[in-house]
């Protein structure tokens, strides 16, 4: 065990049992105490940006580990399943790489607890004493996960045979019991901060620490923040595998660096497939719990965010399919469906400009009367919710396209009922459009926001209906098919720049969605019962964050550099 | 690393780099603007005209007191725009409507109802998702937070709302201090 893993072990759980101690110690009042502008310790610069920057790399190398032990089980027990020695070892790489990661979470961790009990004493001090002995439980499950960890790294070869195997298998599923807990942990504390519950208005707890934990977020967040993970960690082991290929002149190892790549991409796209609908509940929740919330999010100051937001999303689709599309060349029979790429980029692009369409202008006196109004009269309408939940449905219908087709391309059907289940599947293709477009249309622009805010959830299950489907019928249509030869390896650099499109991408989103995530709190530390009156007590400019964003986004991908070269190292070694 | 390697992670490098920098740039396009805090006010009662009142009730309603984030026009509004309405005209159709409940009187205590208890009348098309049976109100009450109204701020919405279409002004000016 090296230094970082003795540091990660034991300075972890002791400063946050300590800072934990300090913290009940400080808050003896009942309600949340209710702080001045004199009270904030004053370091010479913002302490929001330092607890910033701090708490996203904490998030991001804490996304990676929790999500790469995830997809590593799945793909070690397809190795079981299928016998695939490369399954196995496959998922061995992917963990040896992700191995800094925790070491790395766990220092920026310390580090962040540190700044928040330095800079924030008075509210960390509260939220240690709301959220009483479920410190404890957190710091247990911590070493729980690092004992799982190395258990089930180091024992790899020696569990390797027989039953031994699912007895390996059993403690990789320890680890990410352990990992998943950790992250519903600590979601519960950034959901009471917007949403508290199992308190008093002034923020006494008279509830027990279910009550305060069980807030109207917490489920929502847990989710998103879950399949947010599971594609990011894909993403990111999928810019490795890319760099290893493009690095790399020998045949073998680019057919294996290659096949790494298309898996990990396998796995980004299809947890980004649903992750639209779960950043969906969860706003929806955040507009029950407060209207003001939720319209701060999407229709006020914040209002501009979200087509920054659609540039990242369509860089990830677009990224995602020109990766598909290229990796057919792989195979012999993807000339059947070349035809229809050109129809999945045209949805991409127009479902991408209309959700780049702003709704709400700042405009001087001269362009509003040049405009005729606040609104322009044609793109006005392409630039509010239901039609940007009209292009958003399509370009995830699309994407699952270019999906089916690249795992259709290297297949021949042989059932008798290819033909019906091709033309089944074109017509779900085509109702699921037309309904998307249809309910989208009349109830998004012709009725009233009751039923503009239903009409979605039935866009939404035209979506998944189109997936699940899809999925079932291949399956089922694909079974015993007549296998096309593959060329793994022969794949173009070019496509390999998508896999490092994706992580930057990502990244990038996933620092934005912190930045509204903490925005929406407006100028409270605990919405609604603890003011924030601190220096930093206002939302930023956009642009502000940007910067803060590409400065942690940049932070990261050295701590990348530095996680895949020691990887690198280990693997060589 | 060979000189191969080292090509391939200069050139990746700057991909990546150069993407990060087209993301920070396209936050620098749209108008850049910080979300102030609510400021305290200290009015000074003695010397308090109507009309000053009715200028901080215009101030409530659009800063503190969040009214103009759903109180705007359809499509982006998510409640009647109050802005836009005649409120003395639309009150008494309220009123009269055999499903109204409340205990308002006139225009004045209904905007005053309609703020410190909103589920009393939801007006029809407006009310949250799937209660279209047992309407519910997706308003908050402007008296608790994060709003925590005062009874004197409540007055001074209402008073803005009634004067803005030359409607007589029915509350009175405030007699305890406001914030």
């Amino acid at each position: 065990m090296n230094i970082f893993s003795r540091v990660k072990l034991f300075a972890l759980p002791l400063l946050l049992l300590l800072l934990g101690l300090v913290g009940v110690a400080w808050g003896a009042d009942g309600a949340a105490p209710q702080l001045l502008r004199g009270d904030y310790p004053d370091i010479g610069i913002s302490s929001r940006a330092v607890v910033w920057v701090l708490a996203q790399l904490h998030l991001f190398f804490g996304a990676l580990i929790l999500a790469v032990p995830l997809f590593v089980l799945v793909i070690e027990f397809l190795g079981i399943i299928t016998g695939d020695q490369r399954y196995d070892e496959m998922a061995r790489e992917f963990l040896k790489i992700s191995l800094v990661g925790f070491t790395l979470t766990a220092i920026f961790g310390v580090i962040l607890t540190i700044a928040l009990f330095s800079l924030y004493p008075q509210l960390m001090g509260y939220l240690a004493r709301v959220f009483d002995g479920q410190w404890l439980v957190y710091l247990g499950v911590f070493l729980l996960e690092n004992i799982f960890l190395y258990a089930y790294y180091y024992s790899w070869n020696r569990l390797r045979e027989g039953g031994q195997k699912w007895l390996h298998l059993g403690l990789g599923l320890m680890l990410n019991l352990s990992g998943v807990t950790i992250m519903i942990l600590a979601n519960a504390w950034v959901t009471f901060m917007m949403a508290p519950s199992g308190i008093t208005t002034d923020g006494t707890v008279v509830g027990d620490i279910w009550d305060v934990m069980h807030g109207p977020l917490w489920h929502p967040m847990n989710l998103h923040r879950f399949i947010a993970n599971i594609a990011f960690g894909g993403a990111v082991v999928g810019a490795y595998a890319a760099f290893k290929f493009l690095s790399s002149r020998d045949p073998v190892a680019r057919a294996h660096y290659d096949w790494m790549g298309y898996t990990s991409n396998f796995i980004a796209i299809l947890a980004f497939l649903p992750l639209p609908f779960a950043g969906y509940w969860l706003m929806a929740e955040i507009y029950a719990y407060s209207q003001q919330m939720g319209i701060t999010a999407m229709g006020g100051i914040l209002a501009w965010l979200f087509i920054v937001q659609a540039v990242l999303i369509g860089t990830i689709l677009l990224a995602g399919n020109f990766y598909l599309w290229s990796g057919m060349s792989r195979s012999e029979g993807a000339a059947r469906y070349q035809w229809l790429i050109k129809y999945i980029a045209l949805v991409l692009v127009a479902g991408f400009l209309v959700w780049v369409t702003p709704h709400t202008l700042i405009l001087t006196t001269a362009e509003q009367a040049a405009l005729g109004g606040n609104y322009h009269k044609i793109l006005g309408p392409l630039g509010i919710m239901p039609a940007k939940n009209i292009a958003v449905n399509l370009m995830l219908i699309a994407t699952f396209l270019s999906f089916q087709l690249y795992r259709r391309a290297d297949k021949v059907a042989t059932v008798p009922w290819a033909g019906a289940g091709n033309a089944l599947m074109t017509a779900i293709y085509l109702v699921a459009i037309a309904n998307i477009i249809f309910v989208g249309v009349y109830y998004g622009y012709f009725t009233n926001t009751v039923y503009k805010v239903g009409s979605s959830v039935i866009q939404v299950a035209s979506t998944l209906v189109v997936i699940c489907s899809g999925i079932v019928i291949d399956s089922l249509m694909f079974r015993g098919a007549k296998k096309l030869p593959s060329h793994w390896g022969q794949v173009s650099d070019r496509s390999q720049y998508a896999l490092f499109a994706l992580p930057v991408a990502y990244t990038w989103l996933m620092g934005l969605m912190g930045y509204v995530r903490s925005s929406v709190k407006t100028h409270w530390h605990i919405y609604g019962v603890m003011k924030d009156n601190s220096p930093d007590n206002y939302i930023p400019t956009i642009g502000y964050a940007g910067n803060m964003i590409t400065l942690v986004t940049v932070l990261f991908l050295l701590g990348l550099l530095f996680m895949f070269w020691i990887a690198d190292r280990r693997i060589k070694a | 690393m060979t000189a191969d390697s080292r090509w391939v992670f200069a050139k990746v490098l700057g991909f990546s780099l150069g993407l990060i920098f087209l993301f920070t740039l396209i936050t620098w396009l749209p108008p850049q603007m910080e979300g102030e805090a609510p400021q305290e006010q200290v009015v000074k009662l003695e010397t308090l005209t109507l009309d000053e009142f009715v200028t901080l009730g215009e101030s409530l309603f659009n800063g503190r007191g969040a009214c103009a984030l759903c109180h705007q026009p359809v499509p982006a509004g998510r409640a009647p725009d109050l802005r836009k309405l005649n409120i003395a005209t639309v009150a008494a159709e309220r009123l009269a409507d055999a499903n109204y409940q409340g205990e308002a009187t006139d225009a004045a205590s209904y905007l005053r109802e309609s703020m410190l208890e909103p589920g009393r009348y939801v007006a029809p098309g407006w009310g949250m998702m799937g209660s279209e049976g047992a309407i519910i109100s997706p308003m908050p009450a402007v008296d608790k937070p994060p709003m925590s109204l005062t009874p004197a701020e409540v007055d001074a919405i209402i008073a803005y709302l009634l004067a803005k279409d030359g409607n007589p002004v029915t509350v009175a000016l405030p007699r305890d201090e406001m914030r």
